[in-house]
């Protein structure tokens, strides 16, 4: 249905996503933690769209996401990405998509995703939190986003 | 066609890895903090129209109560009675905010949180004041409780705040009983640590923190929050020292800014 519209209905459409998913990543918290609903779009790009089509899509997303943090720009770009990257080979291979595979999927790479985002902070910035602490963020993130991504059935 | 695909995700982590080693030798760059400009517009709006809605829903679901047990008289009554509470509320926020203001010389203005930060990495607040307002960067941000930061970026209409808790930022503070001085620094997931105590100072649980002001960015005796742990080492020559500061970044609605020391020279 999107493929339908007019250039410009798809560019406001995607603009919209974006920015209501954005929005509701700074204002959504569970317990005390960011859930990540960015990367559950980033994975219905990454999914549905050819590699040429979602990697500059999720680099936008990456950069939106890296300037709001008002530090470093580039780890959600490369995550993101990353995200793209890696889905476009598994979509290449003979594996059936069941929701159940397109929701262990997700939660691999969330936990990439959150690994990426963590080591390239660490790396070119500073160390963002403890390394325990990021890996039970990150876990917590990867539950929920798979559960979401099971919930949605999003295949390719 | 398999070539050129690995070619074009060889490109793009490439340019990332570019970008990420530029900024990591000269610095973040700036101009890219525009980007988020129309969406700090869009967030305030969410805020105010979100704000707007609870306040409905609030008092429609009062009405609804009411409707239910009294009459329409007594009815009214009731609901100019809450509204009276939450004015009478709202005042009595207002005057200490007035009344720290007043003792506070370094005050610049008063300002509203009006997003946090998308990912659980970076403890940053955005706030509905900029440089128009007369906030500049590097300039303490107060709040009833204590210190909440320091702003990090600033443009006309908005600014962002570092926390305290940020791995980034830094506090020179002192303890208030015992006048130790020591650095309090940020361990992210709303914890910091006090660095910089030798081994053989005396630190007590609970002690509270204040700012001492010697590194010229936050005014001095701002409280910061209290000590929760203490280690020390047997090869070590510093303690390690886990504070738990006084702001909740996750409940933070209205913060003051304050010129630093450096400024009122």
């Amino acid at each position: 249905m999107i493929e339908k519209m007019s250039r410009v209905k798809r560019f406001f459409l995607w603009f919209s996503i974006v920015t209501v998913v954005v929005l509701a990543d700074t204002h959504i918290n569970i317990a005390g933690f960011k859930p990540n609903l960015a990367f559950i779009l980033v994975y219905y790009i990454a999914v549905s769209k050819e590699p040429a089509k979602a990697l500059p899509l999720v680099a936008i997303i990456g950069l939106i996401l890296d300037s709001i943090s008002s530090k470093i720009i580039g780890p959600n770009i490369l995550s993101k990405g990353l995200v793209v990257i890696s889905t476009s080979f598994i979509k290449s291979g003979v594996l059936i998509w069941t929701p159940m595979f397109s929701s262990l999927l997700g939660f691999v790479l969330t936990v990439i995703d959150g690994f990426v985002v963590y080591s390239s902070l660490v790396v070119f910035s500073t160390i963002p939190s403890e390394l325990r602490y990021a890996l039970y963020v990150i876990l917590i993130q990867a539950i929920i986003n798979s559960t979401v991504i099971f919930s949605l059935k999003i295949r390719k | 066609m398999f070539k050129k695909k690995t070619l074009f995700f060889l490109f793009y982590i490439l340019t990332t890895f570019l970008l990420l080693t530029y900024q990591g030798v000269k610095g973040p760059i700036e101009p890219f903090y525009y980007i988020n400009y129309p969406l700090n517009y869009i967030n305030e709006t969410v805020s105010f129209t979100f704000n707007k809605i609870k306040e409905y829903l609030k008092t429609s679901t009062v009405i609804r109560e009411e409707n239910e047990r009294v009459k329409e008289e007594l009815r009214t009554l009731k609901i100019k009675h809450q509204l009276y509470e939450e004015v009478l509320k709202e005042n009595e926020r207002l005057k200490e905010l007035l009344s720290f203001k007043d003792s506070v010389i370094n005050y610049v203005t008063t300002a509203k949180v009006i997003a946090g930060n998308p990912n659980n990495w970076n403890y940053t607040l955005t706030l509905d004041k900029g440089s128009l307002d007369g906030i500049k960067k590097d300039m303490a941000v107060n709040t009833l409780n204590g210190l909440a930061g320091k702003i990090l970026y600033v443009n006309r209409h908005y600014s962002t705040v570092l926390l305290i808790t940020d791995p980034n930022s830094s506090v020179a503070v002192r303890q208030r009983e015992s006048r130790i001085n020591g650095i309090l620094s940020g361990k992210g997931m709303y914890k910091c640590e006090l660095k910089y105590i030798p081994n053989d100072e005396d630190v007590e649980i609970g002690e509270e923190l204040i700012t001492s002001g010697l590194d010229s960015l936050y005014p001095s005796g701002i409280p910061v929050g209290r000590i929760k742990s203490v280690r020390k080492g047997t090869g070590d020559f510093f303690q390690t020292i886990s504070v738990e500061p006084y702001i909740d970044p996750l409940t933070l609605e209205e913060v003051m800014i304050l010129r630093n020391d450096r400024e009122d020279e």
